[in-house]
């Protein structure tokens, strides 16, 4: 399948990120030859086929618990602040986003 | 006095309980090491003030008689496991300046058992490759050289670091995790013994996610009785990690029994494919009539879904990570680009210049699958050939104890060979993948040089928490197989 520098600037915008302007038509063809080897997946009969969102699905029942709603953590402010890249009174500043 | 990064974990306990030597002595010859190993690149944040300080602690407990099970343990930490107050990178400039304000729970775990930490180890950026060296911080060199040349190989990945250091002793054990084969395939590479346990069996909690449903954290170590000491420590539920299982543990160091027979060992034909390395294949050979040797009943088995495994990964583990690397948006850690002015340009420009091109491809293929129209012919569809690929294993399980195939198709390659062809790359993780998809567990294990003098290592694939069989089986091997890690590197 051929995925060509529009279906990349669509994608781009999505994941909000972009790769550099140069890299868009190498990229272009990797991810077409990409796609080539991953379409072979269309040969499995998958009918009937239950979806398998993670390996411990017919275990939820042991996993997938609801924890007491209980404070286990918390009052790190300081430590959770320091990673800001941007902060003032206890908040990350960003640029206004409401006129 | 001996060398003390020669021993084992299973003789340096044995030689702290006696006083033969502190861990104040075996902590410095391990930092020692790491100032001789640096042009290796395996550390990206090293932690030697912090560890000596330790030592002192550890000692004080031996000589009150309050030794934990692994006191002393010379440690290194892959960087992509959260350490409360300690730079943790992940090998990216996206969290170049990121210190955690709490531990995984596994490194917390592992602390509280007595090791101690040296430093955390280099990986290709958020775990995403099969060399190191997509890495922010620079590839890591394998200590390994093919015989009479001097160029550097690649230590594999995505815990290069990991494998690098624990080769070069500049650390006893490693933490590395694994979502396709990034603990196995360096270890194979290296000539170490590499762990992916059974998914849920130990903690994902405070490892920065990559792919939820695909990782699992395990122990790189130099000997298979090592790994199961450690991952006595490792294991258990924890209920910050909501696909952590409530199982009752075995001791795994006491599975060492030395016996296999009666043992059924499955040889999938599907793994005998084009591409492996004939002298790989002729130590499987090997392997499997070693195993024949000792008591093991040898079957060949089908895994008929193999060859899309690996398709599905590439669909699976990018669509995973584009959603988990959607909360890098340079607001509350991570990098933010300089001079914005909108919120909307704070998210492009810092995504787009904190992420490297491995992360953002992965990223944009991972948006690609899920997005409106191609949900249900990708992702879906993958997830459906995942369970073929599982109903696979489930079947052959019903069978053989455990599976034995190569851990990778060929040894240890050059730095920068194989990176302009992504398929090439993703192909490393052919005989690994599967496993993560099942969420089974594998093991590594060395078995033999290869004639350019590289380390050649198997693969035992178990069943959900098949550990013991597992270590079991690999500890025969090792034992048979008498692999020695290189004496000077």
């Amino acid at each position: 399948m051929a995925i060509n520098r529009s279906d990349i600037k669509r994608i781009e915008k999505l994941a909000k990120l972009k790769l550099s302007e140069e890299k868009l038509d190498d990229f272009s063809v990797r991810l077409s030859r990409v796609f080539d080897w991953i379409d072979q997946l269309k040969e499995v009969d998958v009918e009937g086929v239950a979806p398998m969102a993670n390996p411990l699905i017919d275990l939820q029942k042991y996993t997938t618990k609801l924890r007491d709603d209980v404070v286990t953590d918390g009052d790190c402010v300081k430590e959770v602040i320091q990673n800001a890249p941007n902060a003032q009174h206890n908040s990350f500043v960003v640029p206004k986003v409401v006129e | 006095m001996t060398d003390l990064t020669r021993l084992d974990y299973a003789s340096v306990r044995k030689g702290l309980t006696s006083k033969a030597f502190t861990v104040k002595e075996l902590i410095q010859a391990y930092i020692n090491n790491i100032d001789k190993t640096r042009h290796l690149n395996c550390f990206i944040t090293e932690m030697s003030e912090h560890a000596l300080k330790q030592a002192s602690e550890a000692d004080e407990r031996i000589r009150n008689n309050e030794a934990r099970p692994l006191e002393g343990l010379p440690l290194a930490i892959k960087d992509n496991f959260c350490t409360k107050g300690i730079l943790t990178t992940n090998g990216s400039k996206m969290l170049s300046n990121f210190i955690p304000p709490y531990d995984s729970t596994i490194t917390q775990k592992l602390s509280d058992a007595g090791a101690i930490g040296l430093g955390k180890t280099n990986l290709d950026e958020f775990a995403m490759g099969s060399s190191t060296i997509t890495s922010y911080y620079d590839p890591t060199v394998n200590p390994w050289k093919k015989e009479g040349s001097d160029r550097d190989l690649t230590p594999g990945g995505s815990s290069g670091g990991s494998a690098a250091s624990v080769a070069a002793r500049s650390s006893l054990i490693a933490l590395g995790t694994d979502t396709g084969g990034s603990i196995r395939q360096p270890a194979s590479f290296c000539g170490i013994v590499g762990l992916k346990p059974t998914y849920g069996l130990c903690s994902r909690y405070g490892i920065v996610a990559f792919a939820s449903s695909l990782d699992q954290a395990g122990p790189l170590t130099r000997t298979v009785r090592d790994s199961a000491i450690v991952l006595n420590q490792m294991a258990g539920h924890d209920s910050k990690d909501f696909t952590s299982v409530k199982y009752p543990l075995p001791d795994y160091e006491a599975a060492l029994t030395g016996n296999i027979k009666g043992l059924k060992v499955g040889i999938p034909t599907e793994y005998r494919m084009e591409g492996l390395d004939s002298e790989i294949s002729e130590w499987w050979e090997k392997t499997s009539q070693w195993l024949s040797d000792q008591g093991a009943e040898i079957i060949d088995v089908s895994l008929p879904h193999t060859k899309y495994a690996l398709p599905v990964y590439y669909i699976v583990a990018p669509a995973e990570a584009s959603s988990n690397l959607a909360r890098y948006d340079g607001v509350r850690y991570g990098y933010r680009a300089p001079n914005t002015t909108s919120l909307e340009e704070i998210y492009e420009l810092s995504r787009t210049q904190g992420f490297g091109d491995e992360v953002k491809r992965r990223i944009l293929l991972g948006t690609y699958v899920l997005s409106s129209g191609k949900y249900e012919d990708y992702y879906l569809r993958a997830q459906k050939v995942r369970q073929k690929v599982t109903e696979d294993f489930t079947e052959t399980f019903k069978k053989v104890d455990v599976l034995l195939t190569p851990t990778t198709a060929s040894t240890a390659f050059e730095l920068g060979e194989n990176v302009t062809d992504p398929l090439a790359m993703y192909l490393q993780d052919l005989f690994t993948v599967a496993t993560n998809l099942a969420g089974i567990p594998a093991i590594s294990v060395p078995v033999a040089q290869s004639k350019e003098g590289l380390p050649i290592g198997m693969q035992l694939i178990g069943p959900r928490f098949g550990e013991e069989t597992l270590l079991r089986t690999a500890d025969v091997i090792e034992k048979t197989a008498g692999f020695k890690l290189k004496e000077e590197f």
